[in-house]
């Protein structure tokens, strides 16, 4: 088996994986597909701010309702926000899309700024109605070449690591201090709602 | 107002991170001796729409306790090898099973994000179901004899180490009381990364 | 403890089934050598030698923009022959290929290119940048271990025999020194031990641990099973000798033959570490989980590598005494 060099080809997957950060664009336009979804599907959260507030207000919000609110809220949103998306590429109308985003990161601001408590149930249901206008924006994203599934994993990490982003700064409440902090952000992000609610009504 | 934003240079930056996650899945076969057997492993490891289920699944046996996972380990690569070998055998149905490759990720995002407790047989027999059509749908290209073995088992080995290694782990993780949170979560995350895929693969978007 | 050795031997079986036919025979690593010598006024004189049973000609070659291939020639005008050159080809038809620049009054300067880095960075002043030898020798490395399955099978050996974490670390610790200052004593061409004896030496060695371990299972005294690591450090020697092989038909000039070794070394170590850290998962996992697999199935495949590893040792040591 030693007989020779050992330097064989088919082995070539493996020497790939080390060597993808030395040999970058060679690669790229092989893998154009997969690469491009996963980045497009990473960035399209983080793009729109008055999107990116409402993600961590979801967070602030379960946090500061405490279980089961702390998990139910960040796993209904991007199931919700899915099916909201299916509905933007199969081309369903749904109106006032911009204005909803915008409301809905005002409401969640207000909602974590007033501590404002309800059912379980009820806020789910809100939360979820709010994760199909965020949904329904994305569903026409994805590029013409790139890879469904790597852009479907890149749009959930990072929706997910915004409400987790969320809840460790919600997870202050423990302390009178960090409590105050968490309704102060809940403020700034029904501020930054506001804003982009006149935009999109036309009075910014 | 999310639309048309144009993807910007230092956005390049995540191209690495998106590579390596990807990388090999395309890098073609050549007929020589261990070349089959790394790439049959690194084939499902590499290629996001298997890798994402199989992790579901080695999280959903964990969920069903012990007994599950343990006969998981068992029943998953060997449906799997089988899956192989008929692909190979047996090709045409690829455009098909792709769909089940679909339903999978969604049914076992949804079942880990509810965290059922399946009756054992439905357990193994959904197991062995994705097996056999993840399987199928590994075949890369036309192997036989030796090649075709070690490619075999390159693909049973990725899933025999998915299963173990995540459900001996997962096994270890919901006996915290944050852990089945943190899975249930996960499977949500699944959950609508398979609606999203489903959803433009069904509509017929590009690249699916 | 019997545990380990009940899912070891799924490891172990599997290795069987892959080993299993014409493990003994050597494959083919056709490798290409290119000469590059200057001429006058940016023209350069390219020579090939190769040889392949496949392919009847040599890899095909991207040279930077500005030059210009007219084989034998290869004209690149005032700026000379400085930019990346690639093989697209490498890693597909052939294994690997050496290139040789030789400059008008400086030492002539080897670069290889391999499936993991089929291009090479030409600087004006002829030096090779640390990066590129990286991105050539620890890919090299991982694959050799990876694909050294007796290698493998030795390290599988080890962790058979060993109790306990600070008995497996200085175990694997000390099977490293020992194949590093091996490897590093025969590629500065200190010591030079002919290949043959070596591999059927190397096949040697997996009988010698499969023996180790069947004595420590019956509950025999053996030295082994208390000093892993003095069997690991013995062996390793013997190892580094083994991957000392992928490096000997390298041309590198001298002074970048260390950094060749160091991240050839890296490669290795890197892959040996994730080979033992997968198989100490799936042991861990196999524990959590309560999978065992009855006694006869790692009572099958211990003896099973046993006798791949006698039938190896006997093919190698026939064609010793053959040549």
């Amino acid at each position: 088996m030693h007989d020779s060099l050992r330097t064989t080809p088919y082995w070539r997957s493996l020497a790939a994986i080390v060597l993808t950060l030395g040999s970058l664009p060679a690669w790229a336009h092989v893998e154009q597909g997969v690469a491009g979804g996963l980045v497009s599907g990473l960035l399209h959260p983080v793009m729109g701010p008055d999107h990116l507030v409402a993600m961590v207000a979801v967070g602030l919000w379960g946090a500061q309702l405490g279980a089961p609110a702390i998990w139910l809220l960040p796993v209904v949103f991007p199931v919700v926000m899915a099916l909201g998306g299916l509905f933007g590429v199969a081309g369903v109308p749904l109106p006032f899309i911009e204005f909803g985003i915008a409301l809905s990161a005002l409401l969640l601001g207000l909602a974590v700024a007033a501590r404002f408590r309800a059912n379980l149930v009820v806020m789910a249901v809100l939360v979820g109605l709010f994760a199909i206008f965020h949904g329904h924006a994305h569903g026409t994203e994805l590029p013409q070449s790139a890879n469904a599934m790597a852009f479907g994993v890149g749009f959930v990490i990072s929706t997910g690591l915004l409400h987790l982003a969320g809840i460790l700064i919600g997870l202050l409440v423990r302390w009178p201090v960090g409590s105050a902090v968490v309704r102060a952000c809940g403020a700034g992000i029904a501020a930054i709602g506001l804003y982009y609610l006149s935009a999109a009504s036309g009075l910014a | 107002m999310l639309r048309n934003r144009p993807i910007r240079r230092w956005h390049a930056a995540l191209v690495p991170i998106a590579l390596l996650a990807s990388t090999p899945a395309h890098a073609h076969l050549v007929s020589t001796r261990f070349g089959e057997f790394y790439a049959g492993l690194l084939h499902p490891l590499t290629t996001l729409s298997h890798v994402v289920p199989w992790v579901a699944l080695g999280l959903l046996a964990a969920v069903q306790g012990i007994r599950g996972a343990r006969w998981n380990l068992l029943a998953f690569p060997l449906a799997v090898a089988i899956g192989v070998l008929l692909g190979s055998w047996l090709p045409g149905f690829d455009a098909g099973l792709q769909w089940g490759n679909i339903a999978s990720i969604v049914l076992l995002g949804a079942l880990l994000a509810t965290a059922v407790a399946l009756p054992m047989p439905a357990f193994l027999g959904l197991s062995v179901l994705f097996g056999l059509s993840h399987g199928y749908t590994n075949v890369v290209s036309e192997l036989e004899g030796r090649a075709l073995l070690l490619y075999t088992t390159g693909v049973a080995c990725a899933g025999y180490l998915l299963v173990a290694l995540l459900g001996a782990g997962a096994l270890v993780v919901v006996r915290q009381n944050w852990g089945l949170v943190a899975v249930r979560a996960l499977g949500s995350w699944i959950l609508a990364a398979g609606v999203i895929f489903a959803g433009f693969s069904l509509l017929g978007q590009p690249g699916a | 403890m019997a545990g380990r050795y009940r899912w070891l031997s799924r490891c172990l079986l599997l290795w069987t089934c892959l080993l299993g036919s014409g493990a003994a025979h050597s494959h083919e690593t056709p490798v290409a050598l290119l000469t590059i010598k200057e001429g006058i006024a940016g023209t350069y004189w390219l020579e090939w030698t190769y040889y392949s049973s496949r392919n009847d000609v040599p890899p095909q070659v991207r040279w930077p923009g500005h030059c210009f291939e007219d084989y034998p020639r290869l004209e690149c005008g005032e700026q000379g022959l400085v930019g990346e050159v690639v093989m697209p080809e490498i890693g597909d038809k052939y294994s690997a290929a050496v290139v040789q620049v030789r400059r008008q009054g400086a030492a002539p300067r080897s670069y290889t290119l391999t499936g993991g880095n089929p291009r090479m960075v030409v600087t004006a002043d002829g030096t090779v940048p640390w990066q590129t030898i990286a991105a050539a020798y620890i890919p090299l490395g991982i694959e050799h271990i990876m694909l050294g399955v007796d290698h493998l099978l030795f390290v599988l050996g080890l962790l058979l025999l060993v109790h306990g974490t600070r008995s497996l670390v200085t175990t694997i610790t000390s099977f490293t020194v020992a194949h590093s200052i091996t490897l590093a004593a025969a590629t500065l061409g200190w010591v030079g031990i002919p290949d043959k004896p070596v591999n059927a030496c190397i096949a040697l060695s997996i009988v010698v641990v499969v023996v180790e371990v069947i004595k420590h299972r019956r509950g025999e005294h053996c030295l082994s099973a208390r000093l892993p690591w003095l069997i690991a450090f013995g062996f390793g020697l013997l190892h580094g000798f083994g991957f000392a092989g992928a490096m000997s038909n390298v041309g590198l000039p001298p002074e970048s033959l260390p950094a060749a070794l160091l991240f050839f070394n890296v490669g290795v170590e890197v892959g040996q570490l994730a080979f033992v850290l997968t198989v100490l998962g799936l042991y861990h996992a196999h524990r959590v989980l309560q999978a065992r697999l009855p006694a006869w199935c790692s009572q099958a495949g211990i003896y099973g590598v046993g006798s791949i590893a006698s039938y190896w040792f006997i093919g190698r040591f026939a064609a010793l005494l053959a040549t």
